[in-house]
């Protein structure tokens, strides 16, 4: 990706202006819904089951979350929605069209609860913005149980004006309702003093032409005026944060904006902030996310406000729309160049964003640890003790669970009661100092999973935190947990909160360092009570002190490795996750930046003490939340969360580069690997190998393992070293014959192989299908995500295998050349790096 | 009149260090005969012992209360079961049956990740405290 001049690029006009989209998904009895992606200033046309049902609507601007249409009368399940734009004389195509569902499909407790957003809530404030809603539903807002504001037919997410203003110390809560089914209540926030003196606002860059300016720094709830060269504009009100303003008129170089808050009547407005208006000139190339090969959309991720997005490809206007989506005419291909600009008023920007489409660049699509629909109950509970080993522990620990409302010991949510019981998910902290309350390190991955609807328990080990240590210690904490267990299985059968709402036939256990060890041995003990189901099995830094044997079998499971452990420094969970043999699948996060202890927010200190690059703790919890929620949901309730773990979509404000995924399929038809012992001369088809330019050869990728390449290896697999002899050496492995690969992927297991000297830059190698008349299609690691650099950690840095997937749809084959004979890696860079492959496979 | 400017110090920077191992001082062995037999695990299979090698050792410093924990090398041979006797002290645990080279050096290490290695060496040799050592 690279900015280029505009003017040099001979961009071409055509007539095609891109479909806007229709926000999805609906509901019946939705009043209103939500169009984006249109021009600014575009007119709207909608239609339902081919009918025009509104015509020349003006969308206004589609920043910061489209236009919500109101409908003239409310949507039913099965109407089918599309629209289109018209602007400057052209009319786009419809839209893809989006199918009206019942909520209660997707949610069948009821609608999502709805949030406060942003918080805190101030007294004095007119205005409160609420998120998390179902589009065209019902919201309105309560101050001490009265309610102050309503909008039927919301937005996903509706500001709401509250009238009067708040007074201090109110209970506030928003409440939705769709199809005369209501939503729990939101988190209840007390109204507190807004700051003072408050924060002067600030306004965007602004650019000539400009009929959108966007105001930040805003108080939750204030009232803003706006001033355009000394002359006011008028006042409004505002939820905070930032606030988008439609001008009258397109805005001059060198005007002049201005802009006051104000809260409290009795307390003075903030220090007037503001700004001059920019000249065209001024006006920055737009940024775009990766563009992944065949997908027909262009997404921006920072535009000027009020702008128009403008896509060419090969120099040919394809795309436009006011983002940030843009639809496409037709989709990508590779080798397509494909440059964007955008245009405020007449002004274009002088700078293009130009790129490349790349085979793999996943999107990123929702929050999978964002999943909001109960309010949390917790309380914490004590089982009595236990002999375990000659020791007598308590069982104990705490529980978040879904509930009517939020707080200690409130009620189980009875919707959710009566829809059956839930899956459990058991947490076990690691060693750590026993004063210290470990277990109440997790809270926040417990209260994202409740909400979500799972229970959550996080067991108390500390009577077997400290000073001992040894595999016991590891045996004895996997009882422990088991012990937990079979005390919630009792309180299944007679708890007054509890009793019949938990589903053991759906069980999730998640462990960190020396519990991340006993996690991957409980299900198999004979202190794990009958009748229990593990299914899922999440193992954050584990240790090894030997108290497992064999592979870990018989659930999914998933490993977090963090690459800047100071603790657990040999990464122990990629041996678990080598030979771990689940029912369908295992997944590794090797994760750079990351320490041992910030996952759990009891242990305070970074456990390299600040030698290794660690990023702050916010972003391991996250990095904790969004792929262990993907896998909890995937393995235990059958939400479609597993491309998370694939690599096919990321998830938003999450460090994703510094994440390194493996995963498997188990039913995958392994070409080569999986610790066959036979990369070579043999494949796992039985089919012969062969190489040429290159030195490769079948080494144990552990640590331990006698013919190991060498000792930077920490997993426990088997597989292939090569070593290119000259540029372009390969390695070829056969597939059986009529072999047809058409919407598959093959997937590879690669590390850069540390041999003592850092690598200045990433190294790669090229894939290639050879097809049955003999030609070979390649495709670049470089263009499927990379094979990254390893994580420096001096002279034990590892390589550590991370898995590229390369989309058969790269490989550009022809109609009649789906058949493919073999698979051939080439290794063609200059820096003659070694490299590592393991787990050659078919998807 | 006095300007009202603070003049705090900086606050002490938190401990942030590596995990680092304290020196070994002593080292003393004996067999014992535990009337409860004592577990030991190895590659996940529990198995009980009542002739047991017990290792007191005194260091110059608490190991770090952690994941990992202490390894005790006698010779080439890790000892990993370990249990705090008091500041600085800590006692190490092995089958009776074990085979602990004489007159070895020894090392203190980190078990629980990985093959424990050998990383404060010493010039000590184990010191047996009865005629049944071996």
């Amino acid at each position: 990706m690279a900015e280029v001049p505009t003017e040099r690029l001979k961009l071409k006009e055509t007539r095609f202006l891109s479909p806007p989209v229709v926000g999805e998904p609906l509901y019946q009895c939705a009043k209103a819904l939500v169009i984006l992606g249109f021009d600014p200033g575009a007119t709207l046309d909608v239609e339902r089951n081919g009918a025009l049902l509104l015509s020349g609507v003006p969308g206004g601007f589609p920043q910061p979350q489209g236009a919500i249409l109101s409908l003239p009368a409310a949507l039913a399940a099965g109407d089918v929605i599309r629209a289109r734009q018209k602007a400057n004389g052209l009319t786009s195509g419809w839209s893809v069209a989006v199918t009206v569902r019942d909520h209660t499909q997707d949610f069948p407790d009821g609608p999502p609860r709805p949030q406060i957003d942003p918080a805190p809530v101030y007294q004095c404030g007119s205005r409160t913005g609420v998120n998390n809603l179902l589009t065209g539903c019902d919201v309105w807002i309560t101050a001490n149980g009265v309610e102050v504001g309503k909008v039927k037919g919301a937005a996903p997410h509706q500001g709401i004006n509250v009238t009067p203003d708040y007074g201090f110390g109110q209970q506030v809560r928003a409440w939705a309702m769709m199809c005369k089914d209501p939503s729990p209540p939101s988190l209840a926030y007390d109204t507190i003093a807004p700051p003072n003196p408050l924060p002067t606002p600030g306004i965007d860059p602004a650019y000539a032409g400009a009929q959108q300016i966007r105001i930040n720094n805003l108080v939750n709830g204030a009232r803003f005026e706006l001033s355009l060269n000394g002359a006011s504009l008028g006042v409004w009100r505002t939820w905070g944060y930032a606030h988008l303003v439609a001008l009258p008129a397109p805005l001059n170089t060198g005007d002049s904006l201005s802009v006051v808050q104000r809260m409290c009547p009795g307390n003075p407005p903030s220090n007037p902030g503001g700004t001059t208006v920019l000249p065209c000139s001024a006006l920055p190339a737009p940024q775009v996310a990766p563009v992944q090969c065949g997908d027909q959309l262009v997404t921006v991720t920072q535009i000027a406000t009020g702008a128009t997005v403008k896509v060419y490809v090969n120099h040919v206007k394809a795309g436009e729309g006011g983002g940030p989506t843009v639809l496409l005419k037709a989709p990508v291909q590779h080798g397509d160049v494909v440059d964007v600009v955008q245009q405020v008023g007449t002004c274009v920007s002088h700078l293009a964003q130009e790129l490349n489409c790349l085979c793999v660049a996943p999107p990123v699509t929702f929050d999978p640890s964002a999943l909001d629909l109960f309010p949390v109950g917790f309380t914490d509970y004590d089982g009595g003790t236990v002999s375990i080993d000659g020791q007598t522990l308590h069982v104990r620990g705490n529980v978040f669970y879904p509930a009517e409302d939020d707080g200690s010991g409130q009620p189980f949510n009875k919707r959710r009661a009566k829809r059956g019981p839930v899956p459990l998910i058991f947490m076990a902290h690691g060693n750590h100092a026993p004063e210290d309350p470990s277990y109440l390190g997790y809270d926040y991955f417990q209260n994202a999973l409740a909400k979500m609807g799972f229970v959550a328990i996080s067991v108390d080990c500390n009577e077997l935190n400290g000073n001992t240590s040894g595999a016991g210690n590891i045996l004895d904490r996997a009882d422990l947990i088991n012990a937990s267990i079979a005390h919630f299985l009792a309180l299944n059968g007679t708890d007054p909160l509890l009793k019949n709402k938990l589903d053991f036939s759906k069980v999730g256990l998640m462990g960190h360092s020396r519990g991340g060890e006993a996690v991957v041995i409980a299900p198999a003990r004979a202190s794990k009570p009958a009748n229990v189901a593990v299914l899922a099995v999440l193992s954050l830094a584990p240790t090894d002190w030997g108290a497992t044997s064999g592979p870990p079998t018989g659930y999914e499971f998933q490993t977090l490795l963090p690459a800047a452990d100071g603790d657990v420094r040999n990464n122990d969970g990629a041996k678990y996750y080598d030979r771990c043999l689940p029912p369908a699948f295992k997944s590794q996060l090797y994760v750079h930046n990351a320490c041992h202890n910030f996952f759990n927010r009891q242990w305070l200190l970074n456990d390299n003490g600040g030698t290794l690059p660690t990023m702050p703790r916010p972003d391991h919890e996250r990095v904790l939340l969004v792929y262990g929620c993907a896998f909890f949901r995937r393995v235990l309730a059958g939400h479609g969360t597993v491309g998370f773990l694939t690599g096919n979509e990321l998830p938003p404000a999450t460090p994703t580069a510094l994440v390194h995924l493996s995963f498997q399929w188990v039913k995958s038809l392994t070409v080569d690997g999986q610790q066959q012992n036979n990369w070579i001369p043999k494949n796992n088809l039985n089919q012969p190998t062969s190489q040429s330019g290159l030195a490769a050869g079948e080494y144990g990728l552990s640590q331990t393992a006698a013919n190991r390449y060498n000792n930077s290896f920490y997993g426990d697999s088997v597989g292939m070293v090569a070593k290119s002899k000259k540029t372009k050496g390969t390695f070829r492995s056969p597939l059986p014959a009529k072999t047809h690969l058409s919407n598959q992927e093959v997937w590879i297991r690669v590390a850069d192989v540390f041999d003592g000297s850092f690598p200045t830059a990433a190294t790669g190698f090229e894939l290639g299908l050879e097809l049955s008349g003999g030609t070979i299609q390649w495709v670049d690691s470089d263009d499927v995500g990379g094979v990254p650099l390893p994580f420096d950690r001096g002279s034990v840095t590892k390589s550590m295998p991370s898995t590229l997937r390369f989309p058969v749809r790269c490989f550009a084959l022809g109609r009649r050349d789906k058949s493919v004979r073999a698979i051939l890696l080439r290794l063609n860079r200059k820096d003659g790096r070694a490299l590592a492959f393991e787990d050659l496979q078919i998807v | 009149m006095t300007l009202p400017n603070d003049a705090a110090t900086r606050e002490p920077p938190r401990e942030e260090r590596p995990i680092s191992l304290p020196k070994l001082k002593t080292a003393t062995a004996r067999h014992v005969q535990q009337e409860k037999p004592r577990r030991f695990v190895t590659q996940g299979t529990e198995y009980f012992e009542t002739d047991v090698i017990e290792i007191d050792v005194e260091t110059d410093g608490d190991f770090a209360i952690a994941g990992t924990g202490p390894a005790l090398f006698v010779g080439e041979v890790p000892v990993v079961d370990s249990e705090k006797l008091g500041p600085h002290r800590y006692r190490f645990f092995a089958p009776g049956s074990t085979t602990l080279p004489k007159d070895a050096l020894l090392a203190l290490g980190r078990a629980g990740s990985g093959t424990p290695r050998p990383e404060q060496k010493t010039k000590l040799r184990l010191q047996w405290n009865t005629a049944a050592g071996s």
